[in-house]
């Protein structure tokens, strides 16, 4: 057993986990948001040092804990208004946030790019999945591909081709093709599993077992007490990976025949929705210490050791109502208590700017 | 073409190879780190790989466990790659693989053979690594002091030891004490935070006065090694030797001083290279440029206020103190009017551009830490305050041209939100987060008021 007791700090719960805020401000930065008792948000920090247990903070009193950086001012108030304690709405908030500068201009770059990115996303889903159908359903379109897509003498035997298939499917054109782009808007964040592009949560998930490699690399290579932390730390990447790909089989089960998902499309557009959202709450965080980390990997080894020691007690630890497709029990990193965080009040000018490149991280590289 | 200017061209195309390797794939860096390590020997090569260490450790897998990479531990932290006479009191790649080498000749085989055998199984323990680790420095260190002691009398021993290589002999010396309190020195290290240790407590003195009193015997050169092992744990060594000067090292009044005045001195020596460097890097990016001011100037302010040195050390210290006030005085006078100039470009400003404008500006506020140590800070407020006050300006113009809907500022409600997210970016960068947060919320209320339909 690790040295913090799995009872003190491993959460029940995905919900009770909370989905992460990425804050800008030292003091909140690597914090969680769900709801209390009361249904009141609140923001849940790691412990400070070695503690155990967590900080629960009253949303409304985050101003405060001390000066917040305009953005994250920007991003509580949607945050509040929204009632922003799941994955995707965090996103749609965090984007917002961002696309206005005031974390940087290389994070609103970012954020437009990520926006257009999952609109293109869900137009290529829709189109893999037609395409996928009228090779299931026999159609001839040698005649349309041999025509300028989008064109004039394109678009009349595209909707012919779209009656047909609707026809075969016992709908009419219009709603075949409004069936298909609702579905592809929740099958977009994974994509399809033969799809050309990969959805974002594919693209996380290898992302997060490059990471785990990563830690564990620098963790071997690392001789101070941090090293066995970063191997632990590799660990609990691993295993998270090994829930997601489990998840990620079954998305890719239940989308494997569109024709099927056309017909009962409500009950499976909820079905994989439901998929989605619990890949995305177990995947949630993951992608901004994929950010912080391939960005730190550049710098000098004291920045690496300095943001291992910040990212170690705010990793997306497994709830224990996750660990059932574990053969063992899930790993709960911890650093020495000669290593603890510290939360300082002050403002960290190196610490902000490298939570804000956080922000314009692309994963390209 | 002369050789000079090969040597010229080929640290030129070096110098441009840093950027681009930071940009290439993983399976690209791994090929191009595989050509230059072929070529390690070329001038320059050594210094790209250096820079680039913090991808490589990500990139190349762990280096195997090997008997050599242990007899480097006790050196890790003096271990350099520039010439060592360039950087005085550390030991240079060059020497400890001269070491190595003699110590792997001179030794009996048979006790190698043992060793290595107990090495093997030691994988992932790093309580039994350090015991083979502790048997291995003391040996090799006796090797290697026997060694140096016979090289006075035998020319052959000496070439065995550094080849034509005779100014290398300090080092080996330094090596050989290393090794030989291999074992306290990796005491001290388990007892210190990790480096840079910024803040130097009691608790570190002691640990740091422990290792010096009780290893060196009374010796001032081999105190000299083990304390320039404990400054190499600091973030400004100058501050450590300023303790050392008044801790009771177990030395003789007289070694005592030979031993601080010689700190001192190396101490002034790295600050000079630092000096150099900054100097060097004048067109590098504003923040590391910040960063290696800081700790010269930290340093600086160390040594002027521990450090009793007179003559020539003393004007060094003072030139060293006027290269610490210019440093600061060229990136706070430089990003002041880097950060003007872009203002006219504000948000519509290429993305490079305004990355520098905000770096530019986070240089001048990191300045505003440390600039008071050479009693800067005034002018350090006074650029920042300037500048502040075109931001204020602009967001008057800007609210101004808002709440006034003929006045309206040119351009879609798009661009104008842009223009306000983007003085309020500045002025919260320049140090004023509630101010700028009223901008916010003022401009913003006018935005969504101009686009309410008439």
């Amino acid at each position: 057993m690790n040295a913090r007791q799995a009872s003190m700090v491993q959460p029940a719960t995905l919900e009770q986990r909370g989905t992460y805020v990425p804050f800008t401000t030292p003091l909140l930065s690597l914090g969680r948001v769900r709801t209390d008792e009361r249904q009141d948000l609140v923001l849940v920090l790691s412990p400070l040092d070695d503690g155990e247990g967590a900080y629960i903070v009253p949303w409304k009193a985050l101003p405060d804990l001390g000066s917040m950086s305009v953005h994250d001012r920007v991003l509580s108030e949607i945050i509040d208004e929204r009632r922003a304690v799941t994955p995707p709405l965090m996103r749609e908030c965090v984007l917002e946030t961002a696309r206005t500068g005031l974390a940087g201009p290389g994070a609103a770059i970012a954020a437009r790019k990520a926006v257009a990115l999952e609109q293109r996303a869900a137009l290529q889903t829709q189109f893999a999945m037609i395409a996928s159908l009228l090779m299931a359903l026999e159609f001839d379109i040698s005649g349309l591909l041999a025509l300028d897509p989008g064109g004039d003498a394109w678009q009349q035997p595209a909707r012919e081709l779209l009656s047909g298939m609707g026809e075969r499917l016992g709908m009419t054109a219009s709603r075949f093709y409004a069936r298909s782009a609702a579905l592809a808007r929740v099958i977009a964040p994974l994509g399809f599993a033969k799809g050309m592009d990969f959805g974002r949560f594919r693209r996380l998930l290898s992302d997060l077992t490059s990471l785990a490699e990563s830690f564990q690399c620098w963790g071997e290579a690392e001789r101070s007490g941090i090293g066995d932390c970063a191997i632990e730390a590799a660990e609990l990447a691993s295993q998270t990976a090994l829930l997601a790909d489990g998840i990620v089989a079954q998305f890719d089960k239940r989308t494997e025949d569109p024709r099927w998902m056309l017909v009962d499309w409500q009950r499976e557009a909820t079905m994989i929705s439901a998929i989605s959202n619990r890949l995305s709450w177990l995947l949630d965080g993951w992608d901004y210490i994929v950010a912080i980390w391939g960005h730190v990997l550049n710098e000098k080894i004291v920045a690496q050791r300095e943001t291992m020691v910040q990212l170690m007690p705010a990793l997306p630890l497994i709830p224990m109502s996750e660990v059932g497709a574990l053969s063992e029990m899930p790993t709960i990193p911890s650093l020495p208590p000669a290593l603890g965080r510290v939360r300082r009040g002050q403002i960290d000018i190196d610490m902000v700017a490298r939570l804000e490149l956080s922000k314009a991280w692309d994963g390209s590289k | 073409m002369t050789e000079n200017a090969r040597v010229e061209t080929a640290n030129d195309s070096l110098e441009t190879l840093e950027k681009p390797l930071e940009q290439i794939s993983d399976r690209k860096f791994r090929e191009v780190i595989g050509l230059l390590e072929k070529a390690r020997e070329l001038p320059g090569v050594k210094r790209v790989l250096e820079q680039i260490r913090p991808r490589l450790r990500r990139v190349r897998p762990p280096r195997p466990r090997t008997l050599r990479r242990l007899f480097y531990v006790p050196a890790e932290d003096l271990l350099t790659f520039e010439n060592s006479l360039e950087v005085p009191g550390h030991v240079s790649r060059e020497a400890i693989a001269l070491a190595w080498s003699y110590v792997q000749q001179h030794g009996d085989p048979a006790q190698w053979a043992v060793l290595q055998n107990d090495f093997g199984p030691t994988a992932g323990d790093d309580a039994a690594e350090l015991a083979v680790g502790k048997r291995l420095w003391v040996w090799t260190g006796a090797i290697l002091a026997a060694g140096l002691k016979a090289a006075g009398a035998d020319r052959q021993v000496r070439r065995d030891l550094v080849g034509d290589r005779s100014e290398l002999f300090p080092e080996m010396e330094a090596i050989a004490v290393l090794l030989r309190f291999g074992a306290a020195v990796e005491n001290m290290k388990s007892l210190l935070p990790l480096k840079p240790i910024r803040v130097i407590t009691p608790d570190h003195l002691l640990v740091i006065r422990e290792l010096i009193q009780n290893n060196s015997g009374g010796n001032p050169a081999t105190a000299f090694v083990l304390a320039m092992a404990a400054t190499a744990r600091m973030a400004v060594p100058a501050e450590l030797v300023r303790h050392i000067s008044q801790m009771q090292t177990g030395l003789s009044r007289g070694n005592h001083l030979n031993l601080t005045e010689r700190l001192q001195s190396v101490t002034l020596a790295a600050m000079d290279q630092a000096a150099a460097r900054i100097e060097r890097a004048r067109e590098g990016d504003p923040l590391d440029r910040a960063d290696a001011v800081r700790e010269l100037v930290q340093a600086v302010a160390a040594a002027q206020q521990g450090f009793k040195v007179e003559g020539q050390a003393k004007r060094d210290l003072l030139r060293l103190r006027a290269s610490a006030e210019q440093a600061v005085l060229e990136i706070v006078v430089d990003a002041g009017q880097r950060v003007t100039a872009a203002i006219e470009g504000g948000a519509a400003a290429p993305l490079e551009d305004q990355v520098k404008a905000e770096n530019n500006l986070l240089a001048l506020r990191k300045c505003g830490v440390f600039a008071g140590a050479v009693g800067l800070d005034g002018k350090v407020n006074e650029v920042l305050g300037r500048v502040t006050q075109t931001f204020r300006q602009r967001s008057a113009v800007l609210l101004n041209g808002l709440s006034n809907p003929t006045m309206a500022p040119d351009g879609e409600a798009g661009a104008v939100e842009e223009q306000v997210y983007w003085v309020v970016r500045m002025l919260e960068l320049a140090g004023n987060a509630d101010e700028a947060d009223r901008v916010r919320r003022t401009g913003m209320g006018l935005v969504r008021q101009q686009r309410r339909p008439r």
